[in-house]
């Protein structure tokens, strides 16, 4: 029988059942992160009058994915499922300070401690008490969720894939509200988004924080721009 | 007490040099310049800023850094300013233009103390307009890493990479703006300066407050108008007189 080191990696990668209840339960559009009152910018984008349909909706989540703040949580989601596999909490810590730091706007920071925090309260039925986690600082959202994930041993590529999922539903539940969208066009973007998706997620599954970059620059001032909007329905 | 800033140590090798000029008022002003008049693939420049307790400077470049296409590898510019407790440093190079096909690997980082002031810039244009130029492809990595008495506070990674044409098209990417600039500042009049700073940018750019430093970023048509945007917000940010080149 193969013993070599690709059949325990094999093995430490397959999904078990439990593991994929977590996985879609950890990243479903239902774990109480309340991620639906942000819009990351996008309601002033939207107000601003540079997303108006469902096709430029979809262009901007897939932007943010492949080239924006997207492609950044699932490198820093990496980087931390990596240093929670090697119980390293001093490369933990790093990344999330790191995660925090690279926040452009308050409000982007205020978000990202906003789901991390929310994050590591719902998720302490999985936590153990041996894992290497952030325990008493604010944490970032990816920061809080690939340590999680390494912990329970969660597949990389398939976790980063809900993870981004989850970052691509917030920004259409955002979008169904304020441009407004129909549950149809909300669905077809969802389906024109897998590939920025799964393609995403890939490559961050193998990444290291030198990948990290953003194109991201009217999404960052936008973000800064959501700050003075009045009225507005969501926290940033 | 003569409490002017003055020169302790410079080495310069290769194509950087820096120049000082004299001012009536004894504000100390450094003007580093490439001598080579521009970067292509495998260059490398580096300069490092230490500015000791008490002391006050600016630092700008003497042109715009031209990045010509790159035949193999990318350039580099790494600056490292160390900014002591009770001093200021102004950072205030002019833009950066990069050429079709020009390939930078960009990095800022700063080690500033509690009671350090500093205003930051880095402007950026991707060809210039009044030649027509249009940049088809290319890389800009900016990495800035920002540290306050030690620790981490404002990191950032700007990545163009591949299809400049279309990431600068996107509407999340550039919208179609070719210019665009960086500024960040750590002084305590920071909270009180946000509104103006909003004002000055309008439309063009966004401003933000994050543990008391300002974050601005602006995006514009051109390099002009960019240029345009930039002399009032550094008017009313910059502390010493700014630079010949910088100022109004």
């Amino acid at each position: 029988m193969n013993r070599g080191p690709d059949s325990e990696e094999a093995i430490r990668e397959a999904p078990t059942h439990t593991g994929f209840v977590s996985l879609i339960t950890l990243f479903s559009q239902s774990f109480p992160i309340g991620s639906f009152a942000w819009s990351h910018g996008l309601e002033s984008t939207v107000r601003g009058g540079l997303v108006t349909n469902a096709d430029e909706t979809r262009d901007w989540i897939a932007f943010l994915l492949r080239s924006g703040s997207g492609w950044n949580d699932a490198v820093l989601f990496t980087e931390s499922y990596d240093a929670a596999s090697d119980h390293d909490q001093s490369r933990l810590d790093a990344a999330n300070e790191l995660a925090l730091a690279l926040g452009f706007s308050a409000e982007r920071r205020t978000e990202t401690e906003h789901f991390g925090e929310a994050f590591r309260e719902a998720s302490r039925p999985w936590q153990s008490a041996d894992a290497i986690a952030i325990a008493n600082s604010p944490v970032a959202y990816p920061v809080a969720a690939g340590a999680l994930s390494a912990s329970l041993k969660l597949p990389r590529t398939e976790v980063l894939t809900a993870f981004l999922h989850g970052f691509s539903n917030m920004l259409v539940q955002a979008a169904i509200r304020l441009i407004p969208l129909g549950q149809s066009d909300a669905v077809k973007i969802t389906h024109a988004l897998g590939p920025s998706i799964v393609e995403t997620a890939s490559l961050a599954a193998s990444s290291s924080l030198d990948d990290l970059g953003s194109a991201a620059l009217l999404s960052d001032i936008h973000s800064m721009r959501h700050e003075t909007l009045s009225p507005r329905l969501f926290s940033s | 007490m003569d409490s002017r800033t003055r020169l302790r140590t410079l080495h310069q090798s290769g194509c950087l040099k820096f120049r000082f000029p004299r001012h009536a008022d004894g504000r100390a002003e450094a003007i580093a310049i490439n001598t080579s008049g521009g970067l292509t693939g495998g260059d490398r420049l580096s300069y490092g800023v230490d500015l000791g307790t008490n002391a006050s400077a600016t630092l700008t470049t003497q042109a715009c850094e031209r990045i010509y296409r790159a035949h193999s590898g990318d350039a580099s510019l790494e600056t490292t300013l160390r900014i002591g407790s009770h001093a200021s440093l102004n950072y205030l190079p002019q833009e950066t233009i990069l050429f079709n096909g020009g390939r930078l690997k960009r990095s800022l980082e700063v080690n500033a103390e509690d009671t350090s002031r500093f205003l930051l810039l880095e402007p950026v244009i991707l060809g210039r307009e009044m030649m027509g130029e249009r940049v088809e492809v290319g890389l800009l990595r900016d990495r800035w890493r920002v540290r306050i008495a030690g620790r981490l506070v404002f990191a950032d990674d700007l990545a163009l990479d591949g299809r400049m044409a279309d990431l600068a098209a996107a509407r999340a990417g550039l919208g179609g703006m070719r210019a665009f600039a960086t500024i960040l500042m750590k002084a305590e009049t920071t909270e009180a300066q946000l509104e103006t700073v909003r004002v000055i940018l309008g439309e063009s750019g966004g401003a933000s407050l994050i543990a008391g430093l300002l974050v601005i970023r602006l995006a514009e048509k051109s390099g002009f108008a960019l240029r345009k945007q930039l002399l009032p917000l550094l008017e009313t940010l910059g502390e010493a007189p700014l630079p010949l080149v910088w100022s109004l």
